[in-house]
């Protein structure tokens, strides 16, 4: 493998006539060598400057062998350089430990240049590939983060303020970009259209769906469609695009600020829950309906409620009502139906981040399996 | 005490070349050098029981020699290192004895033998 670079490579040896031998030895290959006495000497040398690999002698007055292998190990700075320890042919025993430590290799003492040369060659080759994944997986954290921030972007950075209303909201991805999104969208006269999807899987397939989603949505909405049509339109829309066959459940609806109603039409989404100013979640009639993205002509379920005095209206992604705990006990059944008798004076903003909290603790150590996403509309009057 | 003096032509002529001839020469230098020390190292510890310092001098000379291809030079100092591990200093003496006459004549040996090879 030819290398671009002389790699650096320290000869750890209390012995100055094994340094000198190792020393030559890797220079002849084209090899800067640098050389340390004892382990301390080794351990203030990785410090100071990088090294793409350590040959290290097992017995050393100061710090042997084991000692710098274990601090090596242990610091995130060092760990990946490549340690190949050097010993005497009868001390096998320690050689094991050393690769049972986190050695990479051993080389027997006097060292043959033939078995050194293939040896450190492996060993840098190993490295470069490990060194070649690490800058990757940063590349690819580096790209996740982006794709992170321009899909909070897209989600309404303030909620807008609605006369006789107040809202809140919240949404949590599972991992670092998600497949949930809501939004909230000004269609004039005093009525006002509320989004929640869920795309199916997680990451960046999803993240990638919903924000075409949410841009067919956002036109639809821009020509004042009614829910349910804007619904099958940008289902068709879909079907042509939707090579990695995904689907979106989604609800959307239009809250009438004069009839305090919200008129919402439904793809396969969770209905909304509404909630009376006790705290009762009322029961509303609904009917099936199927994900947009998957057939020609989904059903689709339309319902308007009517907003109670005081009373709210629930969206929400089913990350809030099957999050589960390790039991698989699942939030939404358990608590759900009880959870507003004691907050019906929260403000929305304050229930959002107390469904997140209470979702969270029912959860335990299980992680969070599923987005969460709820939007709440209170009503003040 | 003359076996004690061998030098493997092999390791010896590989080590010469791979090295250089200017490069070995200062090899062998830092070895004579060096085994004197160690040397002396040893014979200190012997005096004062001192298990550690014996047994760590015995495994460098064991390692410095063997490079060179003094092997069985070496393989004597191998054994006064594991009789040091097992804590049995006094039984190291008498090979202690044999390792000093054999130094000097080892020191030269390898001196000679450079000399001998040079081109």
């Amino acid at each position: 493998m030819p290398q671009s670079r002389k790699r650096h490579l320290l000869v750890v040896d209390d012995d100055t006539l094994n340094r000198m031998v190792m020393g030559k030895y890797l220079e002849n290959e084209g090899h800067q060598v640098f050389f340390a006495a004892n382990g301390c000497e080794a351990l203030e040398i990785l410090v100071r400057q990088p090294f793409d690999m350590v040959l290290l002698d097992i017995e050393m007055p100061v710090m042997d062998g084991y000692q710098v292998l274990e601090q090596v190990i242990a610091d995130p700075n060092l760990r990946d350089i490549p340690v190949i320890v050097t010993s005497a042919l009868d001390q096998l025993d320690s050689v094991v430990r050393c690769i049972e430590m986190g050695a990479e290799d051993y080389l027997t003492k006097p060292v043959n240049q033939v078995l050194l040369k293939a040896r450190i060659d492996a060993s840098l080759e190993k490295k470069r590939l490990r060194d070649q994944q690490t800058a990757h997986l940063l590349r690819l954290e580096k790209e996740m983060e982006i794709a992170r921030q321009t899909q909070l972007s897209i989600l309404p950075e303030q909620l807008p303020k609605i006369t006789g209303f107040d809202l809140g909201a919240m949404m949590i991805p599972a991992r670092a970009v998600g497949g949930d999104f809501y939004d909230v969208i000004d269609l004039g006269d005093q009525q006002w259209g509320f989004v929640v999807g869920d795309v199916s899987g997680k990451g960046l397939p999803a993240a990638l769906f919903m924000t075409l989603t949410y841009s067919l949505l956002r036109a639809e909405a821009a020509r004042h469609v009614p829910p349910g049509m804007a619904l099958q339109n940008v289902n068709r829309y879909l079907l042509g695009m939707n090579s990695a066959s995904m689907f979106v459940t989604v609800l959307c609806g239009i809250l009438n600020v004069k009839t305090r109603t919200f008129a919402y039409a439904r793809a396969g989404h969770p209905p909304p829950l509404v909630v009376s100013s006790t705290g009762q979640v009322l029961d509303i009639s609904m009917q099936s309906s199927q994900a947009i993205g998957l057939f020609d002509q989904p059903s689709i379920d339309e319902h308007t409620v009517q907003i109670p005095d005081q009373g709210l209206v629930l969206l929400f992604s089913d990350g809030l009502t099957e999050a589960a705990d390790a039991e698989e006990q699942q939030f939404g059944d358990m608590y759900l139906p009880h959870f507003f008798l004691e907050r019906c004076d929260h403000q929305p903003q304050a229930l959002c981040r107390q469904l997140w909290e209470d979702m969270q603790r029912h959860c335990g150590d299980h992680p969070q399996q599923d987005d969460f996403t709820v939007v709440a509309i209170k009503s003040m009057g | 005490m003359d076996t004690l003096l061998e030098i493997d032509l092999n390791t010896f002529d590989t080590l010469k070349r791979d090295m250089g001839a200017d490069f070995m020469l200062e090899v062998l230098h830092t070895f004579c050098e060096d085994a004197s020390h160690q040397m002396q190292i040893m014979q200190s510890a012997l005096d004062q029981g001192d298990v550690p310092t014996f047994t760590r001098a015995a495994h460098s000379l064991k390692s410095t020699s063997m490079t060179l291809g003094a092997l069985a030079f070496s393989g004597l100092v191998s054994e006064m290192e594991l009789l040091g591990r097992q804590g049995k200093l006094e039984d190291s003496r008498e090979k202690y004895l044999q390792l000093q006459g054999a130094v000097e004549p080892l020191q030269q040996a390898l001196m000679d033998l450079y000399h001998a090879s040079e081109p």
